[in-house]
Formats: C-alpha cells, sequence, structure tokens
C-alpha cells in the first residue's frame, strides 16, 4: 500500500523540535518507542515537549489517575529514562506540558513527579502549566 | 479634499496604515477617488461566504464577475461550499475572478448534506497563486483533496480536517472515483501539513505519498485517531526526513491499540 517503511524518527535528523500529546488511553509507550528512534545525527533536536493535558480532566475530578495509567507506569518509567539519557546525550531539557487551574496545580505536579520520578527529582523538565 | 500635491505612494501608505481598520478604510472611500483603489485592496483582502446568503450578496453587488473586486482577495474562506460549486456552473466559471489569492479555506464540515457534492473541478487550479490549502470537510473524498492539491502549483501549506458523519464511500462521489488530474507542474508543498481526521490519516496520507515530485514539509502536525495512524504518520515523516523540522502529535485514540511501524519491544 505504502511502498515504504518506517524507521521511526531516525532519518528526520534535522528535526529542531517534537511535540508528543498523550491521551490517557494510549498512555506513553508510543511517546517512548519514537524517542528511542532519536540518534547522535539529531543534532539540532532542542526541544521535546510531553503534553499531559489530557490528564487534567482525571484530577480535576479527584479520580485515581495512579490506578487507571496502572501497568502503564512502565512505559511512563522507561519514558523517564530515555528523556534522562536524552538530556545527557543531547542535552535537551524536556517541557512537560499540562492544563489545570491553580488550586489543582499540585495535585498535577504530583502526578508528574510519579510518573518521570528520575527527570522531575533531578530538575532536568520543565513544568509548563499552559 | 485629496492634497494635489500629496503623491499618490503616500497616499496609499497613509491607507495601508489603516488596513485593520475595516470602518476607516470605508471612509477613506469616500474621502477621494484616489483613495479607492488602495482602500479597495485592503476592504477585499479578505472574503467570507459562511452562508449561502452571503454569496447571493456578493452576487447582487458585484453581478459581473470580470470588474468584482475579487481579484483583490488573498484569503478566501468558503463555508456553504455547496452553493459556490452551484454559483460558479451558473456564471460560467465565477471563481476564477478570485485570481490572486494565497490562502483558500474550504471550511464546510457539511455533514448534514444529503449527498456529496459532486463535482470539485471549480475549485482545481482557480487561483495560481495559492500557498496555503484548508480543507475542513466530511463530505469531500480523499481522491478529490488530492485532485486539489495538484491543481495548486505554489503549494506550500496544507491543512485536512474532518470531523462528523461521513455521507460517502471514501472511494470517491456518488459518481464513482473523480479522475486523477495528471499536473504539469506539481506543488512543492514545503510548509507546514497538519492533518486531523475522524477517519484516520491514512486515506489522505497514501494520497500524500503519490504526489509527483514528493513531499518536503518542514513541520508536520496529526492526529492519531486508529492504530494504523502513526504508521501513516510515519510514513509522511519519512518521506519528509531531509526538510522536517518540527512534528506535533497528539494521540486521541478511538481504537484499543497502536501499530507500531517498527519493532520496539
Amino acid at each position: 500500500m505504502w511502498g515504504t517503511t518506517s524507521v521511526g524518527l531516525s532519518k528526520a535528523t534535522r528535526l529542531k523540535c517534537v511535540t508528543f500529546r498523550i491521551d490517557s488511553s494510549s498512555g506513553a509507550e508510543w511517546v517512548t518507542a519514537l524517542l528511542r528512534t532519536i540518534t547522535p545525527e539529531h543534532r539540532d533536536l532542542r526541544q521535546i515537549t510531553i503534553s499531559v493535558a489530557n490528564y487534567s480532566t482525571s484530577v480535576i475530578l479527584g479520580a485515581d489517575v495512579r490506578r487507571e495509567i496502572g501497568d502503564q507506569n512502565l512505559w511512563w518509567l522507561e519514558l523517564d529514562r530515555l528523556l534522562a539519557k536524552l538530556w545527557e546525550s543531547h542535552s535537551i531539557r524536556p517541557q512537560i506540558l499540562y492544563h489545570t487551574p491553580p488550586s489543582w496545580e499540585g495535585a498535577m505536579i504530583d502526578l508528574v513527579g510519579w510518573l518521570l520520578p528520575e527527570t522531575t527529582g533531578r530538575g532536568i523538565v520543565n513544568l509548563v502549566n499552559a | 479634499m485629496s492634497n494635489p500635491y500629496l503623491p499618490q505612494e503616500i497616499l496609499d501608505h497613509t491607507v495601508d496604515l489603516l488596513r485593520d481598520d475595516q470602518d476607516a478604510l470605508k471612509e477613506c472611500c469616500l474621502v477621494s477617488k484616489s483613495w479607492i483603489p488602495r482602500a479597495r485592496e485592503h476592504l477585499f483582502a479578505k472574503i467570507e461566504f459562511n452562508l449561502e446568503k452571503h454569496l447571493e450578496s456578493w452576487k447582487k453587488t458585484f453581478p459581473d464577475p470580470s470588474t468584482s473586486p475579487a481579484h483583490h482577495a488573498k484569503t478566501l474562506i468558503i463555508r456553504c461550499a455547496h452553493a459556490v460549486t452551484a454559483a460558479d456552473a451558473e456564471a460560467g466559471g465565477w471563481i476564477r475572478g478570485f485570481s490572486r489569492l494565497v490562502r483558500l479555506e474550504i471550511d464546510s464540515p457539511g455533514s448534514y448534506l444529503p449527498e456529496p457534492i459532486s463535482s470539485f473541478t471549480p475549485f482545481h487550479g482557480f487561483s495560481s497563486t495559492v500557498k496555503y490549502l484548508l480543507v475542513h470537510s466530511a463530505i469531500i473524498p480523499p481522491p478529490q483533496i488530492y485532485n486539489l492539491i495538484l491543481s495548486f502549483p505554489l503549494l506550500e501549506d496544507l491543512t485536512v480536517i474532518r470531523n462528523g458523519i461521513s455521507v460517502y464511500d471514501d472511494g470517491g462521489s456518488s459518481g464513482g472515483p473523480p479522475a486523477v488530474v495528471q499536473p504539469s507542474n506539481p506543488p512543492a508543498l514545503t510548509g507546514s501539513l497538519r492533518l486531523s481526521l475522524d477517519t484516520g490519516v491514512g486515506p489522505i496520507s497514501s494520497e500524500l505519498v503519490s504526489i509527483p515530485g514528493g513531499i518536503h514539509f518542514r513541520n508536520i502536525t496529526s492526529t492519531l485517531r486508529y492504530g494504523e495512524d502513526l504508521f501513516a504518520t510515519m510514513v509522511l515523516v519519512g518521506l519528509c526526513s531531509h526538510t522536517l523540522e518540527s512534528l506535533d502529535i497528539a494521540c486521541c485514540l478511538m481504537s484499543t491499540s497502536i501499530w507500531y511501524p517498527f519493532p520496539h519491544r
């Protein structure tokens, strides 16, 4: 049908910025899969943005997001490791976007800290309430 | 009122400074005949046909397409595509009066319509200067969008949005699939591509893949709704790998799992 095969992002070495908007059903697996195809040849890559704005509604409604994420948490931890690695190899400081009213911001930051413990713990990521 | 000692360039520049103030531009037209041409350029720079009555009003005000201010338009937004195609057929190429467009938006979600538009041929290449095309519709099958894209040789940016219940089979309109246009000068497509379709990005992506000369987008924005959309998006990324600078993917899955186009576990 397509007459071509995909190798993720490995050939797109002129990329300067990538943005991935995660919804609660798909989780972090696809983002991890794509970021794994970033190579040392991606010398221009300066910005990785991950939007978790879709989790905001659940946080505001007081849902148990951690339980909803369940086993998918393993992919978040893998993504966390990958982002830390990209920080070390490419000096890319990831940006995590969310959209939460001020009174719920603390809960959202806690959630991001749970999803991405290493990168948030090391202060590698920028958290942005967009 | 017009100062005979002021050169036309100064008067034009004065009018240019008011380009964003529609009321002031209308008043400029009343100052002097010499102010009218420049004021018209700005007044008619962006034309929107939101409803059929807007189109009727335009046709009534400017019955002769050859003398209408359509040639001033840089942006044309059509939200009543059926009425425009009908008007074009009635007036024999009426749409071609908009000959200097840079931006064309066919924004007719149209899921309520009883049947698809049988032909988008009137829109094909009617303005060779179009650089940005937006198609937001559930009534235009991907092959027709493909033909539309091919008909604009300077096209750089493309946005295709589709939501709402489809009224046609993706294979084509009620008259069967349209004949594929063979352009002498296919568009370079070097700007931004944005795809968001509730039927998935696969059908339109497979059309883009076959554009003669290839695609060379610098920015791609894609919304994933089906498992195979990641694959379709990655194919586009692969084709634009030498030019792509920015990638934005949003996942809004309606299916349960993503089909990965490469090993990842």
